[in-house]
């Protein structure tokens, strides 16, 4: 039995060494001069999650189409495989290297400090190393938006904002809505309420109930996949409304979601990878907001009878008042506490 | 010997077949497919280190699994011995207030303790009512996993956590680095010695000679006087600790925090391994290298050839298959 077999393993072994000695030439043919390699990491949230990690993809496919840069994605299925994903890009001598979510922020820190040759890029967090781009978002300079949006919707003088966990980057938008809320209705009443995690539309479905049980007629949702129960919650439920995040969420429910506010994560993914290929290795930390078309309200495509041109008028006015510097929206539960309305003007 | 190598060639042959056919079916060369693979494993240095850090990860549950199968028992509780003797080496190793040459050893003992009492469990069940070890082993995981998330998630909860995990291990409780610029603790080290002395028990020990009296001959070692439902016990207590310690490594090592997701399946590739290495720890070593390659591998393919990395997910589940479906076999013609 075991003699037979002799020829097969000796075919085996040949075909073995064949492709040991690919993988010797193949590590050389990383030229130089040759198309930017760009590599992302997802979170746990992966792609496909109709939000943050797919909005960073359509910014890495941009730079492939339009920059002729050569893209991988490495998709996380736990939080122990982030630093993993990262050193194999570094190893693999990417030019640029990006790290989707602030859950990436330590490990990128540690990976980036074994690598200080290789460039990284994070998104949501500052990372404070020479080979590190930062990449944040003024959330709460949209989520004012979303919150004006809300009051002007609202027949119950009560919105609410639904987050997932309670850190300071999800305060971000929370204190962003109450103040913008407050710019149109300055005796509204804005509950406030946690999931407690990302990616749960249970959660989601029922906390949104208590909500607009509890009164509240519009519902701010920035908490992932907890958004999509949020979403199925207010179907039966008229006269109410939620409003989506990061991505554009407004034909989920057409009618019932009276905007999203969208976090253009893929224009920072972009503009870093238009840097690199330009051979500019970005660093430091860039923010994006309003006047970058970083943070933004969708265009109320399917509740034009609730937003009346009056009322979209409003929102534009309030969006380059923010531009200009008139308004600061808060970013802080603190700052929120000291938010006085502006006078809008004509 | 033989039977070694043939199991080893096997496996290379499941591997490289079934993972060529894989690779032609998403339309890549297995030449580039398997080129990248080994490139991402061995193409530098410091991939080696990550491909080190995998054999060990794989190791330690490896060896656990080779000294119950000894002993004629199947553990398939590795998964979760790991992430007990894992998530008790990231509660104590936070909790703790002692300096680093006590805290290490005595957390690494905790871990090994956690799982060693996962293990035990199984075996007490088996010892005491007759249940089956493969049942009771394989639903104690489900249980292993649901309890850390539930206390990683309340009870020890780091407040202001985006994730499930416990707050970073301070520095002291961190295992030492053995080639800088890299992730490779000395628990590669200890995970070598580890395959000596279990190379030595089995071999030269009354305890080796029993657990293969009571998994080769039952009935025989019955009669010379060896307690089975003892035997049943201790040895897979002991499966637990090993594969328990080797989360505490993974924890210390690697991690430095707890979290639930600390092991892609090591616990189960470890089966693979187990086989592969014939049940010798020295040839383990070997086998766990080999897999290791797969595992750190994997990620640069999918990187660089475009191969989802869940070909090496399907090839080592075949491994497992052929190599057990095959001892299997063997066990029901001889016995």
């Amino acid at each position: 039995m075991v003699r037979g077999l002799r020829p097969v393993y000796a075919a085996l072994i040949l075909a073995g060494s064949a492709v040991l000695l690919a993988a010797c030439s193949h590590a050389k043919s990383i030229a130089d001069g040759g198309p930017a390699r760009l590599g992302m990491v997802t979170d746990v949230g992966g792609l496909g999650d109709r939000s943050f990690n797919d909005s960073a993809y359509r910014g890495l496919l941009a730079a492939k189409d339009n920059l002729h840069a050569d893209v991988a994605v490495l998709q996380s299925k736990s939080a122990s495989d982030y630093q993993p994903n990262l050193t194999v890009l570094a190893n693999k001598e990417y030019d640029l290297i990006f790290a989707i979510g602030f859950l990436m922020a330590k490990d990128v820190n540690e990976v980036a400090t074994r690598y200080p040759a290789r460039h990284f890029a994070i998104i949501d967090a500052v990372v404070d190393q020479p080979n590190v781009a930062s990449v944040t978002f003024k959330e709460e300079d949209g989520s004012f938006l979303a919150g004006a949006a809300a009051a002007m919707a609202s027949k119950t003088h009560q919105v609410a904002f639904l987050g997932g966990v309670d850190i300071p980057l999800l305060r971000k938008f929370e204190a962003g809505f109450a103040a913008g809320a407050r710019e149109i209705d300055p005796t509204i009443k804005v509950a406030v309420k946690y999931t407690g995690s990302f990616d749960d539309a249970a959660a989601g479905k029922e906390l949104s109930g208590v909500l607009f049980d509890q009164g509240a007629d519009v519902v701010f949702v920035a908490a992932g996949k907890a958004g999509i129960g949020a979403i199925d919650q207010v179907k039966t439920r008229p006269g109410d409304y939620v409003i989506g995040v990061d991505s554009d969420q407004d034909a989920l429910a057409p009618g019932k979601v009276l905007t999203s506010m969208i976090k253009r994560v893929d224009v920072g993914v972009f503009r870093l990878a238009q840097e690199t290929v330009a051979q500019k290795l970005p660093s430091g930390h860039l923010v994006l907001g309003l006047k970058e078309d970083g943070v933004g309200l969708t265009a109320f495509q399917y509740t034009k009878n609730v937003m009346t041109p009056d009322r979209i008028a409003t929102i534009k006015r309030l969006r380059a008042m923010i531009i200009a510097g008139t308004i600061k929206p808060p970013s802080t539960r603190e700052e929120l506490a000291q938010f006085k309305p502006v006078p809008l003007g004509r | 010997m033989q039977r070694t190598v043939r199991d080893a060639l096997i496996a290379v042959a499941v591997v490289f077949g079934v993972g060529s056919l894989a690779m032609l079916l998403a339309h890549v060369s297995p030449i580039n497919g398997f080129g990248a693979l080994l490139d991402g494993a061995l193409g530098n240095p410091s991939e080696v280190a990550e491909t080190l850090l995998q054999t060990t990860a794989l190791l330690f549950p490896a060896l656990g699994v080779a000294l119950a199968f000894r002993a004629g028992l199947f553990n398939i509780g590795a998964e979760g011995q790991i992430v007990l003797g894992g998530m008790t080496a990231g509660i104590l190793g936070v909790a703790l207030p002692l300096p680093g040459l006590l805290l290490i050893p005595i957390v690494l003992l905790a871990g090994a303790a956690a799982g060693g009492l996962w293990g035990g469990l199984a075996g007490f069940l088996k010892a005491r009512f007759g249940a089956n070890e493969v049942i009771a082993t394989l639903m104690l995981n489900t249980i292993a996993l649901l309890l850390a998330t539930y206390l990683i998630g309340g009870p020890f909860k780091q407040p202001g956590a985006g994730a499930a995990e416990t707050p970073p291990l301070p520095a002291a409780a961190w295992l030492p680095v053995i080639i800088p610029n890299t992730r490779l603790s000395i628990s590669f080290i200890l995970a070598l010695a580890l395959a000596a002395t279990l190379w030595y028990v089995f071999r030269r020990t009354v305890f080796g000679y029993e657990l293969r009296a009571a998994g080769d001959a039952p009935e025989a070692a019955r009669r010379a006087g060896i307690d089975l439902g003892r035997t049943a016990f201790t040895a897979l207590a002991l499966s637990g600790a090993i594969a328990g310690l080797g989360g505490a490594t993974i924890v210390m090592g690697v991690l430095h925090r707890f979290n639930t997701g600390l092991s892609p399946g090591y616990g189960f590739i470890a089966i693979a391994v187990a086989l592969v290495g014939n049940l010798e720890p020295l040839f383990i070593i070997f086998a766990a290298f080999g897999f290791g390659i797969l595992q750190s591998g994997a990620i640069a393919m999918q990187a660089e050839a475009n191969v989802p990395r869940d070909v090496v997910t399907l090839v080592e589940g075949l491994v497992i298959i052929a190599l057990a479906g095959r001892r299997f076999i063997v066990e029901r013609r001889t016995a």
